[in-house]
C-alpha cells in the first residue's frame, strides 16, 4: 500500500538572526495509511518542524514531501491551505478554537469553508461528533465556558469534521492533567480503531508513546530508527 | 445555501468580535462614532447655511443668476467685503438684446437691469442748518422766527464757548482758542444782534463764514447704491419690503435707504442709545449688570448736546415742562434737565423711553435725513468728473429674516435714471443743455479718421457750412460715431468742453444726423429697459430653473458679450463665506479622517498582532488568506456600521434639538448667513446614508493593510513555539 505521507531526503533550514539552524537533516519517512504513529522527541529536536511539513503548513528547503501523493513544495499557497482543509485535520497544544463561536459552530467550521454539504447533513455531522466526543450537553457554549479536556474533544470534533485523510495533533495532551490526557488519547485510539483514521502525534509523554502503533524518535533533527514497533505496541496494549 | 451560511457565520463572528474586543472596538468605534456626529451635523449645518444663504442672497439681491459684461475688470460683487474701493464691472451694451435672449429661454421670470455705483451725501451741522433758516427767516422778514433762532444760537455759542475752554487746556497752542472764543462772544453780544437788523448780510455772512465752521464736524454719508427699475424689483424680489415711508412711485427719481442703516448710521445717537438698551432689556440684561450698557448711557449723559441744539427755540419750553413733569422735583435749564434725564438705570428706563419718544422725539431732527426730503447725491465717474443728482428720500426698506444683518443693509435702492446721472450717463436733458452749449461755442467732434483734414486741411466749403448752419437743438452728442461707451462720451466730453474757446472755424461740427445715428448706436432712446446697465439679476421659476450654462449657451448664440455668474459668485464675500465654510468643513473632516485613520490602523495593527494565534489557527485548519481578509473587514464593517448609525443617531438628534431651538446669529453677519435671527438645521437622509458610508469606508481603509498583514501569518504560528 503506497504511504499516506512521505519524506524524502528532507532538510529545513530556519533563519534565527543572522544564522541558519537547519532543524531537520536528510530525514526519510514513510507513514501508513490508519496508522497512530508517534513522533516523539525532546524539546528541539526538530518534532515541530516535522509535523509541519508533514501537515502541509511549511514546505521543506530541499528533498520532498508528498501528502496523499501530492508533492508540497510544488503546490503554492492557495492550493496548498485548500490540501489542509480538504486532507488534514488539526488538533493543537493549546486547542486553539475560535473564542468568538460556540461548540457546535467551531466544529462546523471547516464545513463551511469547504462547502458542498447541505444545512441538513452538515448538522447531522456536526452533531454526530460532538455526540461522539461526548459533549452533547454542551452545544451552546463557548470555549471559555469549557475546561480543557472538553475544548480539546472540541477542537478533536473540529479535525475530524471533514472526514480528513490525516489528524494531526501537536502535542495534545502537553495543557491536560494526565487523567485527562489519557481520556484524550483514549478517544482519539478509539476513532483511529473504528474509522481508520490515520493519526499522527508530536510528544514526548511516553505515556502517550506507549499507545501509538509506531513510535518515530527524533533527536537534533535526524530521525532515528524506529523504536518500538507496531506490533510491540499493540501487544503492549493488549 | 453554502455561501450565505458562511457569510452569516462570518457576519457573526465579526459581531461577536466586535463584542470580545472591547478596548478595540471602544477606540476605533469611538473614533468612528464621532467621525459620523461631526459629518451629520457639520453637514446638516453646512447644507442648511449653504441653503438659507442662497435664499438670503437669491430672494433679496441677485436673483438665481447675475450677468454682467464678459470682459469686465473685476468680479461683480453686490455685497462687498471690508473695502468700499469701487469695482469696475463694464456695461451690458445691449441689455434689451440680453433681456429679450433669456427671456425666450424656458424657466426664465425676469431680467432685473442693475447698476452698482457709490455715492456721497454730504450734511451740514446743527449750526449751519440754523444759520439758514436765519437767512430765510431774515429775507422774509419774520422777526419771531429771527428772534428765537438768535436766542438759540446765543445759547450754543455759550455752550460751545465752554467747549472750547475745556480743549484749551490740552491745546498746543491756546492762542487759537482764544481766537475762537473771541468769535463766539461776538453772538453772544446783543450788540451783534442788534447789527443783524441794521446790517443783515455782514451779519449773517459772518455767522456763516466765522462761527459755522466752529460747530462739530458735518458728516459725509457714504451709500452705496444700486440702481434697478425699483417697482420690477419690488415684484421680482419677495424678501424686499419697503418699511417706512413708500416705494418710489413707478418712473419717478427716488431713494430708498435700507433700514438698518437708517437706524444705525443715520438716527439721532441718543435715540439709538435708548433702543439699544431698550433691545438689551428685552433680551433679559440690565443696565445694573452690563457695563457696556452703563458706558452707553455714560457717553450718553455727555452727548446731550446732540438733543439739546436741536430742541427748537419754541419747543424749549414744552420740553423743559415736560421733563420736570416726569422728574418730579427737579429744575433748572434745559441741558440741566438733560443731564439728569438720561441718567438711565433701570428703574426709570421704560417710563423715560416713552417721555424721549413722545416728548423729545418728535421735537428734534430724529433721523439726519428725513423721509420725503431731497438728498443731494454726489459721485466721482469712473473718468473722474463729479456728479450729482437730486432725489426724494422715499422710505426705508430692508429685506424680511434680514432686518439684522449689517451686510446685507450696505446696499441702498435708487431708480435706474438717478443711477445713470451718477454713473456718468447722460440724460436727454442734459445731452441737449450740452449740444446747445457746443453750438454756441463752435464746438464740434473729430473723429481720429479725419481729424487732420479737419483741423488743417479740411475744405473751406465745410466751414463755411459749419458756421452757416448751427446744429439742430436736440442733436449733437459727445462722441463721435466709434465710440464704445458711455463712460468714454464722459471722458469725451467735458475735454471738448474745454477745447471750446479753440478759433472755430478749425473745428468742423459733425452733421447733426450723422451724430444722431451714431447715437442711436448707443443708446436709441432712454426708456429704461435700453439705457446704461452695469448688470442684472436673472430671477428663474424655481421648479423648472435652467442651468446657468444654458443661459450663458442662450447668450453667446446672440452674440451678447455677457458672463452668466450665480449667486455664491456675484454676492461677492458673503458667497465666499459659503466655499469658506465647506472648506472648513471638509479640512476639518479631513484631518480628522486622517488622525482617526490613523489611530484605526493602530489599534487595528495591535489586534491583528494580538490574534496571531487565531489567525494562525485559521489558516492551518484551511482558511484562505481572501477568508482571513473577509473575516476581518466584516468585523470592520460590522463595527463601522454600528458606530455609524450610532453616531448618525446623535447626529440627527442633535440637529433636531438646534431645528426645534434655532441656532441664535449671534453675530451680524450670521444673520444673512442664517437667512434670519436663528438658523433652523435641517437634514437629508442621502446626507446621512452618505456620512455613514463614508465613515465605513475609511474604517476599511485604515484597516485594510493590517488585515492583509493579518492574512499573511503562518499557519505554523498555531503550533508549539518553534524549537
Amino acid at each position: 500500500m503506497k504511504p499516506i505521507v512521505e519524506l524524502k531526503d528532507v532538510v529545513k533550514d530556519y533563519p534565527l538572526g543572522k544564522v541558519t539552524v537547519r532543524a531537520l537533516q536528510q530525514v526519510n519517512l514513510a507513514l501508513d495509511r490508519g496508522e497512530f504513529t508517534v513522533i516523539a522527541g525532546p524539546s528541539g529536536s526538530g518534532k515541530t518542524t516535522l509535523l509541519n511539513l508533514v501537515g502541509g503548513i511549511d514546505v521543506p528547503t530541499s528533498g520532498e514531501v508528498f501528502i496523499d501523493g501530492r508533492e508540497t513544495s510544488l503546490l503554492s499557497d492557495g492550493a496548498l491551505t485548500a490540501l489542509r482543509l480538504q486532507k488534514l485535520g488539526f488538533i493543537f497544544q493549546s486547542f486553539n478554537l475560535i473564542n468568538v463561536l460556540d461548540v457546535v459552530q467551531n466544529v462546523e467550521f471547516p464545513l463551511l469553508l469547504q462547502g458542498g454539504l447541505t444545512r441538513a447533513e452538515r448538522r447531522a455531522r456536526v452533531h454526530g461528533l460532538i455526540e461522539r466526543v461526548g459533549l452533547t450537553g454542551q452545544v451552546r457554549q463557548r470555549p471559555g465556558e469549557l475546561s480543557g479536556g472538553q475544548r480539546q474533544r472540541v477542537a478533536i470534533a473540529r479535525a475530524l469534521v471533514t472526514r480528513p485523510a490525516i489528524v494531526l495533533a501537536d502535542e495534545p495532551t502537553a495543557n491536560l492533567d494526565s487523567a485527562t490526557g489519557n481520556d484524550i488519547i483514549e478517544l482519539m485510539r478509539e476513532i483511529n480503531r473504528a474509522d481508520h483514521t490515520t493519526f499522527i502525534f508530536s510528544t514526548h509523554d511516553p505515556e502517550v508513546m506507549k499507545r501509538a502503533d509506531r513510535v518515530v524518535p527524533i533527536l537534533d533533527g535526524r530521525v532515528e530508527a524506529d523504536t518500538y514497533s507496531r506490533s510491540q505496541a499493540v501487544a503492549e496494549e493488549r | 445555501m453554502n455561501g450565505l451560511d458562511r457569510l452569516a457565520l462570518i457576519l457573526w463572528m465579526g459581531a461577536r468580535n466586535v463584542a470580545l474586543h472591547k478596548v478595540k472596538s471602544f477606540v476605533v468605534g469611538g473614533i468612528l462614532f464621532f467621525g459620523t456626529l461631526l459629518l451629520v451635523v457639520g453637514g446638516s449645518l453646512l447644507l442648511s447655511v449653504q441653503d438659507s444663504m442662497e435664499r438670503s442672497v437669491t430672494s433679496s439681491l441677485s436673483g438665481q443668476a447675475q450677468l454682467y459684461s464678459a470682459d469686465a475688470k473685476d468680479d461683480l460683487a453686490l455685497f462687498p467685503g471690508g473695502t468700499m474701493g469701487s469695482m469696475d464691472i463694464g456695461e451690458i451694451s445691449d441689455f434689451r438684446g440680453v433681456h429679450d435672449t433669456l427671456l425666450a429661454v424656458p424657466g426664465v421670470v425676469d431680467v432685473v437691469p442693475m447698476g452698482i455705483t457709490d455715492a456721497i451725501v454730504l450734511q451740514g451741522t446743527e449750526l449751519d442748518r440754523l444759520i439758514d433758516r436765519l437767512r430765510a427767516a431774515t429775507v422774509v422778514g419774520d422777526r419771531v422766527e429771527v428772534a428765537m433762532l438768535s436766542t438759540e444760537l446765543g445759547t450754543i455759542a455759550q455752550s460751545l464757548e465752554g467747549d472750547i475752554q475745556a480743549a484749551q487746556a490740552a491745546s498746543a497752542d491756546p492762542a487759537v482758542q482764544d481766537a475762537e472764543i473771541e468769535i463766539l462772544r461776538r453772538v453772544g453780544d446783543p450788540a451783534f444782534w442788534a447789527g443783524l437788523e441794521s446790517e443783515p448780510e455782514q451779519a449773517l455772512t459772518f455767522l456763516e463764514s466765522q462761527v459755522a465752521p466752529l460747530g462739530s464736524d458735518g458728516k459725509a454719508l457714504y451709500l452705496r447704491l444700486i440702481g434697478t427699475n425699483l417697482d420690477q424689483f419690488e415684484a421680482c424680489f419677495d424678501r424686499f419690503r419697503v418699511v417706512d415711508g413708500a416705494q418710489v412711485p413707478a418712473g419717478e427719481p427716488g431713494l430708498l435707504i435700507s433700514k438698518r442703516f437708517y437706524e444705525t448710521q443715520l438716527k439721532n445717537p441718543i435715540a439709538q442709545v435708548f433702543d439699544e438698551v431698550r433691545q438689551a432689556r428685552d433680551e433679559g440684561r440690565t443696565i445694573a449688570d452690563d457695563p457696556l450698557l452703563q458706558e452707553e448711557v455714560r457717553r450718553n449723559v455727555q452727548q446731550r448736546k446732540r438733543v439739546l441744539f436741536q430742541v427748537g427755540p419754541g419747543d424749549v419750553d414744552a420740553v423743559r415742562e415736560g421733563l420736570m413733569a416726569a422728574m418730579p422735583g427737579s429744575s433748572g435749564d434745559l441741558d440741566t434737565l438733560l443731564q439728569r434725564f438720561l441718567a438711565l438705570d433701570d428703574a426709570n428706563f421704560d417710563a423715560r423711553y416713552d417721555t424721549f419718544y413722545a416728548l423729545i422725539a418728535p421735537r428734534i431732527r430724529l433721523y439726519d435725513l428725513p423721509i420725503g426730503e431731497t438728498v443731494t447725491l454726489r459721485s466721482f465717474t469712473r473718468s473722474g468728473y463729479a456728479r450729482a443728482a437730486n432725489v426724494v428720500l422715499h422710505g426705508t426698506f430692508t429685506f424680511e429674516g434680514l432686518e439684522r444683518a449689517d451686510l446685507a443693509s450696505v446696499n441702498h435702492l435708487v431708480d435706474l435714471t438717478t443711477f445713470r446721472s451718477l454713473y456718468g450717463s447722460m440724460s436727454d436733458e442734459q445731452r441737449a443743455e450740452l449740444a446747445d452749449i457746443r453750438a454756441e461755442a463752435g464746438v464740434g467732434d473729430v473723429s481720429r479718421d479725419d481729424a487732420e483734414a479737419a483741423l488743417f486741411g479740411g475744405g473751406a466749403p465745410v466751414v463755411m457750412q459749419a458756421v452757416s448752419e448751427p446744429a439742430p437743438a436736440p442733436a449733437p452728442a459727445p462722441g463721435s460715431a466709434p465710440q464704445p461707451t458711455p463712460a468714454v462720451s464722459e471722458a469725451v466730453a467735458p475735454l471738448v468742453s474745454e477745447a471750446a474757446p479753440a478759433p472755430a472755424p478749425k473745428v468742423r461740427p459733425v452733421p447733426a444726423a450723422v451724430v444722431s445715428s451714431a447715437e442711436g448706436r448707443e443708446h436709441p432712446d432712454h426708456t429704461l429697459d435700453d439705457g446704461l446697465v452695469l448688470n442684472a439679476a436673472v430671477v428663474l421659476d424655481p421648479d423648472d430653473a435652467p442651468s446657468l450654462s444654458t443661459l450663458q449657451a442662450a447668450l453667446d448664440a446672440e452674440g451678447l458679450e455677457v458672463q452668466v455668474v450665480d449667486w455664491k459668485q456675484a454676492a461677492g464675500l458673503i458667497g465666499q463665506l459659503v466655499t469658506v465654510l465647506q472648506v472648513v468643513l471638509w479640512v476639518g473632516v479631513l484631518v480628522v479622517f486622517i488622525v482617526a485613520m490613523a489611530i484605526i490602523n493602530n489599534t487595528m495593527m495591535m489586534s491583528v498582532m494580538e490574534r496571531t494565534q487565531e489567525v494562525g489557527t485559521l489558516r492551518a485548519i484551511g482558511t484562505s488568506r481572501a477568508m482571513v481578509v473577509g473575516i476581518f473587514m466584516v468585523e470592520t464593517l460590522v463595527l463601522g456600521l454600528i458606530a455609524g448609525a450610532l453616531g448618525a443617531g446623535v447626529g440627527l438628534a442633535v440637529v433636531g434639538v438646534l431645528h426645534a431651538v434655532g441656532i441664535p446669529a449671534a453675530a451680524d453677519i450670521l444673520v444673512l448667513v442664517f437667512a434670519g435671527p436663528r438658523l433652523y438645521p435641517v437634514v437629508s437622509s442621502p446626507w446621512v446614508l452618505q456620512s455613514i458610508g463614508l465613515v465605513v469606508l475609511v474604517a476599511l481603509v485604515s484597516a485594510l493593510q493590517p488585515t492583509l498583514l493579518a492574512a499573511r501569518t503562518s499557519p505554523a504560528v498555531a503550533m508549539s513555539p518553534k524549537e
